[in-house]
């Protein structure tokens, strides 16, 4: 009776608009006293961050996305994407797909790819004849593009909490990744081909493009060749990456000012990392709790007597995962969520990199699916149109994804095809 | 005396800031030093700890600027379809300052209390010399410091809804 009265307070709380960090910092000293156990036991596990190395690499690559997007990268990011790929059928959309990826891997889906790319590639799609709805659906769906790719945040928070090589990580996410991309350019392609659109190609422009941001084309060449060939870890390439960005918007480029731009960009950049550590902090304690009581092992043991194939698990854990996805932020969702349904999947032979994967799908459709879908109010307010307005632009991306999602769940070769055991 | 927690609370702010951006160019420094020293194969067993030890002040100051900003992630549901009822937005944002405070105050008390097991059973120094306690010792601090944030946004509701009145 009582455990439902604090759930229900809990719940309460949250749907209010209580800080996530909070829930989950109550949630565990609630567990922890009525348990009978010293609530001191919550404080220990918040002061284990300061034992994880790979934690590092978290504010380091969000301040090198921050300092990417308050420069004028995207600008000449654009111009390069659209050089290169502007002439092919549904080039332009295939270009706002490849930009936005590359800034969310960076960016960490924070909303940051929506404010900072939207209002640039906005106008060039609709210039282009794309319909409005079909613009702002891809735009809104782009936000989240890239959570796949390294050196994506939730990437790397999945390994924390998992521990799961983050190595691998970066390597899996890659052909996942490229599949989602494929699924959204093909649609793109057909929307394309019924209004033809297509900019002519020029070498010279695209000479000029490439001159003009060789240095941010290098970054993603850098990461790969410095994590896959053995040259760094995680988190020495994120240090690489920071002082590489500094050096390239602050000094090459001079796109920003360091008496100006530098403390200004550190502080908004750690608006998210602060967030996510606290939820982190407080959310130790409460998996702790989880795995304590042997939950997960109880699920376990309900789930095989109503699932007996991988496949009829997996179609359960999607299912699952969409709802929580639509409901939770990434962040919070990975924290909680991975340490209970990971014993499981494994269990069911689901291999935990392809868990991943599939995880981190799923939660890139939560970002753009109706009515909660974070991404939905970002482009609602960005863009000024009502919410409603949203959805309807957004749905048909909602399905793309999920037959992406198929693919990606049911064909674990793709996933797991760089993978060492 | 409202005046006067506003005050502190900006002094709270400019600190953070200050050392967050201080503390963030100290991990970079750090994290640089500690490759170059590999690759030269000289490694000084404290820079890794102390850049983690950084991230885990980063944790906390970060958290203390966003208190002030409103900026935690939250599901935050009630509060758009309530914005055309302002009474209703107060009530639900004071709920939300007054649990976030009380529940952070029930941290202090459990980090505290970690904090004097410290003094108490771990007294041999880590690296640099410098006792675990005196790291730990943030964690008190810093959840005081988040609480006393959600106390003073607490009182602000009051103070807005006062001005209104006043210029009605």
């Amino acid at each position: 009776m009582l455990a439902t009265v604090i759930i229900i307070l809990l719940s309460v709380f949250a749907l209010i608009g209580v800080p996530l960090f909070i829930i989950l910092g109550l949630a565990a000293l609630v567990c922890f006293y009525f348990t009978g156990i010293e609530t001191s036991a919550v404080a220990i596990e918040v002061f284990r961050i300061a034992s994880v190395p790979t934690l590092v690499s978290i504010p380091l690559f969000t301040l090198a996305g921050f300092m990417l997007a308050e420069s004028k990268s995207p600008q000449r990011i654009v111009r390069l994407a659209q050089a290169a790929c502007g002439h092919l059928p549904g080039g332009i959309a295939i270009v706002s797909l490849v930009v936005c990826a590359f800034f969310t891997a960076f960016t960490g889906a924070s909303g940051v790819t929506i404010i900072a790319l939207g209002g640039l590639l906005y106008p060039v799609l609709v210039q282009q004849n794309y319909t409005e709805n079909f613009s702002l659906g891809l735009l809104t769906t782009c936000g989240s593009l890239g959570l796949l790719f390294p050196p994506s945040l939730p990437l790397i928070l999945y390994g924390v909490i998992a521990r799961v090589d983050i190595g691998e990580l970066f390597k899996a996410g890659i052909v996942p990744g490229i599949v989602i991309m494929l699924v959204y350019s093909l649609w793109a392609v057909k929307k394309a081909e019924v209004k033809k659109q297509i900019t002519p190609f020029s070498w010279s422009e695209l000479h000029l493009a490439l001159k003009g941001c060789a240095w941010e084309v290098l970054l993603p060449l850098v990461i790969v060749v410095g994590v896959y060939g053995g040259f760094a870890t995680v988190t020495e390439m994120s240090t690489i990456t920071a002082f590489y960005v500094m050096i390239v918007e602050f000094i090459i480029h001079k796109d920003l000012n360091f008496k100006k731009d530098f403390s200004r960009i550190i502080i908004d950049s750690m608006y998210l990392v602060g967030s996510i550590l606290m939820i982190l902090c407080c959310a130790l304690g409460f998996t702790n709790y989880i795995v304590d009581q042997e939950i997960p092992m109880k699920a376990l043991e309900i789930m095989k007597q109503v699932f007996h194939s991988k496949y009829s698990f997996l179609l359960f854990l999607n299912i699952f995962l969409l709802v929580i996805g639509a409901l939770k932020d990434v962040f919070s969702a990975i924290i909680v969520v991975v340490p209970l349904i990971l014993p499981i999947s494994k269990e069911f032979g689901v291999h935990p990199i392809h868990m991943a994967m599939i995880f981190l799908t799923n939660l890139e459709i939560g970002y753009i699916a109706p009515p909660f879908g974070i991404n939905l109010f970002i482009a609602s307010a960005r863009f000024k149109r009502p919410i409603v307005q949203m959805y309807k632009a957004t749905w048909p991306f909602v399905i793309l994804s999920v037959i992406a999602l198929m693919i990606i769940t049911y064909v674990p070769f793709l996933s797991l095809m760089f993978v060492k055991n | 005396m409202f005046k006067f927690f506003k005050f502190i609370d900006s002094i709270i702010n400019k600190s953070c800031s200050f050392l967050l951006v201080t503390t963030i160019i100290a991990i970079l420094v750090f994290s640089l030093m500690g490759m170059l020293a590999r690759y030269v194969n000289y490694s000084p067993l404290w820079i890794d700890p102390l850049v983690r030890h950084l991230v885990y002040i980063v944790a906390f100051v970060s958290g203390i600027l966003i208190t002030g900003n409103s900026k935690h992630i939250s599901i935050d549901l009630l509060d758009k379809y309530l914005e055309d009822r302002p009474a209703g937005q107060r009530f639900v944002k004071r709920t939300i300052y007054l649990v976030s405070a009380f529940s952070i105050l029930w941290l202090v008390k459990a980090s505290y209390d970690f904090l004097l097991s410290e003094m108490q059973f771990n007294t041999e120094p880590g690296f640099l010399d410098i006792k675990s306690s005196v790291w730990v010792s943030l964690m008190p601090i810093g959840f005081a410091l988040m609480a006393y944030r959600y106390f003073v946004k607490f009182l602000a509701t009051f103070q807005s809804s006062e001005n209104k009145e006043q210029t009605c």
